[in-house]
């Protein structure tokens, strides 16, 4: 590997871990799928890279990362995956067999990262006793970012450039038995990854979904695309029997009324779009065990606390401080957090005695948690792993259109989310914050998506769980009955995929943790293909 | 008595780790938050019972309340979660004999007063010894952020 092939992808790496994504990096960089595809960008075969991207993704389909718990790094799973396919002419499978330990092994420099940037809080701080705006960018952005470049650009570029050209050898070594044990287990694996999205998408009522869109594929041969219009359609049926029709939604969601007059006194649209920038930019461009998204928060508050105190240093020094205290949300649904503080503040400003420190404080804190697991629901939950879903089955036949669908929707909707929640909270208040929250909306959209996530995730488990028994049994003279190819497929096309599934889930759902769930199928499936159970 | 299947220390309360991870994991439909203060907040009230999923009942209670509340019969199928904000809340449910055989330890923010205990935790010096209390009654207290981490035996990190 040239050494500036080395350094893009480990730059890659970086980016997909880094804020410099938009707001949207960790829905979009920092998916296998899109990594992996920008990854085969880099050595020359984009198509491949998606290809193996996505089937990495479905190992990562579920993935939350709630609250800084990051169960792998799976940016550094689908670069480095991807690189070893690409560099070492392996199938998706095989590859994807190796990415999981290599993700095992990245969460540590999550860990390291978020202990590290607690140093950072400590010169943020300084900056706050000065009620110094200006430079606060320093210790939210450029510190911290600086040293996760080292962190991931270094491990990644190690791996990458000294550890490719050894591929190719040791799968030689390695002989075409034990690759194959490999390939079986990496056709496996994505079980564990829909039976994890299964357990935090699947309310009882939906899991019926989930076989009609197994059926849809395994029967009628549908491809991701008519299922996914099919699966639209029935999503609506579904809802309107349920008195959940799309007016109703809607209509429901311009409900919350607010008096704009008191609002844009102080702070002009300018200052509130610049705001909404920062905090969409840099929320988590600190992310610390210590204040969590602390120095995010302020400094998404800095061109707010500007506007209103430009000539008032001491009110600068105070906002700032009580500003960076510990703070946690999801970036999205949390957003208009940030607008109600901008709103309370400018109303403090005012010189309305009835809003203290201590209230604004509370609401930031109370706030925080609820809507974080909303967000977590909705976003990492629901709507990621149904646009995966879906775009992997596009992805997986070579077409990269599912990858740029894919950065597409998912950016577009976060965005979305982004904006409007920020804008509800600044425009309208807690009252509308709270009423949307009790409206029953919420619930109703993480129904309808996971109806919709249902669907198109039972169609995937018989395109990307590969299993088959490679058992034939003589009946006499030279035939034999071969049990996959004479009973499964005639019952049942994907039936022992669909039992692996299912069996994942219920081991998980019994407590075992997904990383023992992985290595007792790393097990199985090796001894089985090495044996010959498995084909 | 009522059946208790998860107790955890958090002071972000409802919050993503618990509905994604938590309550997927236990057969959890009731929540109860115990803290004083929040019993007296009816649009906090409010706000923790519409970030609840379907299917689970959130209560607020005071820590009087509380007690009175767990000592009851418990009703079919009911299971229950407790969340609370610091430690002194458990140690003075188990001075009161109500049971429990384990803590989680989920999130302290920091604050002033407090110290970083473990990763995201902070502590200050009267929580600590209040960790020490709780184990000394036999009650096993762990650090886990998500069902599928590594459980941290707090003992270890004192």
């Amino acid at each position: 590997m040239s050494l500036l092939t080395a350094i893009l992808l480990s730059l890659l790496y970086y980016l997909g871990n880094s804020t410099w994504g938009l707001g949207v990096g960790w829905w979009t960089l920092m998916r296998p799928m899109v990594s992996g595809f920008l990854a085969g960008v880099v050595l020359g075969d984009p198509v491949m890279g998606a290809m193996v991207g996505a089937q990495i993704n479905v190992l990562y389909l579920g993935f939350i990362g709630a609250g800084g718990a990051v169960p792998s790094d799976i940016c550094l799973a689908g670069v480095v995956g991807t690189t070893i396919a690409i560099t070492g002419n392996l199938s998706a499978e095989t590859a994807m067999a190796l990415a999981v330990p290599v993700g095992l092994l990245g969460t540590i420099i999550n860990v390291a990262k978020m202990t590290i940037n607690t140093f950072w809080v400590r010169i943020a701080e300084k900056m706050a006793a000065k009620g110094d705006t200006s430079k606060y960018y320093i210790p939210d952005v450029i510190l911290p970012q600086l040293s996760l470049f080292i962190m991931s650009f270094i491990p990644c570029f190690l791996i990458v450039y000294f550890g490719a050209e050894y591929v190719q050898p040791v799968i030689d070594f390695l002989g075409e038995n034990i690759v194959g044990a490999l390939t079986t287990v990496g056709g496996m694996l994505p079980a564990v990854g829909i039976a994890l999205t299964f357990k935090a998408l699947f309310k009882g009522e939906s899991i019926v979904f989930f076989f009609l869109g197994f059926l849809m594929v395994q029967y009628f041969g549908l491809g991701m695309i008519g299922l996914g219009f099919m699966a639209f359609v029935i999503t609506i049926i579904y809802m309107q029997l349920k008195g959940h029709g799309l007016e109703n939604i809607k209509a429901g969601f311009i409900q919350p009324e607010g008096n704009e007059e008191t609002k844009y006194v102080l702070l002009d649209k300018k200052t509130i779009k610049k705001s909404w920038f920062r905090w969409i930019m840099f929320n988590q461009a600190n992310y610390n065990y210590e204040r969590m998204q602390g120095t995010g928060f302020c400094h998404a508050m800095l061109p707010i606390i500007n506007k209103l105190y430009p000539n008032n240093k001491e009110k600068r020094e105070e906002l700032m401080q009580t500003h960076m205290q510990f703070f946690n949300t999801e970036p999205q649904w949390g957003a208009c957090i940030i607008g109600l503080t901008a709103a309370l503040e400018e109303k403090r400003a005012q010189g309305n005695e009835e809003i203290s420190e201590d209230m604004i404080t509370s609401i930031k804190s109370g706030l925080m948690g609820p809507l974080a697991g909303i967000g977590d629901t909705i976003d990492g939950g629901v709507v990621t792993p149904l646009l995966l879903t879906f775009f992997i089955g596009i992805a997986q036949t070579g077409n990269i259109f599912g990858v740029i669908g894919y950065v597409i929707c998912a950016a577009l909707f976060m965005w979305t989310v982004y904006w409007n929640s920020y804008k509800l909270g600044y425009e309208k208040g807690s009252d509308a914050i709270v009423g949307i929250m009790e409206s029953g909306l919420i619930n109703r959209l993480i129904l309808g998506a996971s109806v919709l996530g249902c669907l198109v995730l039972g169609g995937l488990v018989g395109n990307y769980v590969t299993l088959s028994l490679a058992i034939n049994i003589p009946v006499g003279g030279e035939e034999l009955f071969s049990i996959q190819e004479q009973l499964c497929d005639v019952i049942l096309p994907g039936m022992l995929p669909l039992l692996l599934t299912l069996g994942t889930y219920k081991l998980m759902k019994k407590g075992v943790s997904a990383v023992k769930v992985m290595a007792i199928i790393a097990v199985v499936g090796f001894v089985g293909g090495l044996v010959g159970i498995f084909a | 008595m009522k059946n208790i299947v998860l107790t955890r220390i958090d002071d972000r309360l409802i919050h993503g780790q618990v509905v994604t991870a938590w309550i997927k994991q236990y057969p959890i439909n009731k929540i109860l938050i115990i803290d004083d203060e929040l019993s007296k907040n009816k649009l906090m009230e409010r706000i923790y019972k519409a970030a609840a999923p379907i299917g689970i009942e959130v209560i607020i209670k005071t820590l009087e309340d509380a007690k009175a509340f767990l000592m009851e019969a418990p009703e079919a199928g009911e299971n229950v979660m407790i969340l609370v904000k610091v430690p002194e809340i458990i140690e003075d449910l188990l001075n009161s004999d109500i049971p429990i055989d384990k803590v989680i330890l989920g999130g302290m923010g920091a604050k002033k007063g407090r110290k970083t205990f473990n990763r995201n935790i902070s502590a200050s010096d009267e929580e600590i010894e209040s960790f020490r209390r709780i184990m000394e009654k036999g009650t096993e207290m762990i650090y886990q952020l998500v069902p599928g981490d590594k459980a941290v035996n707090v003992k270890s990190l004192l």
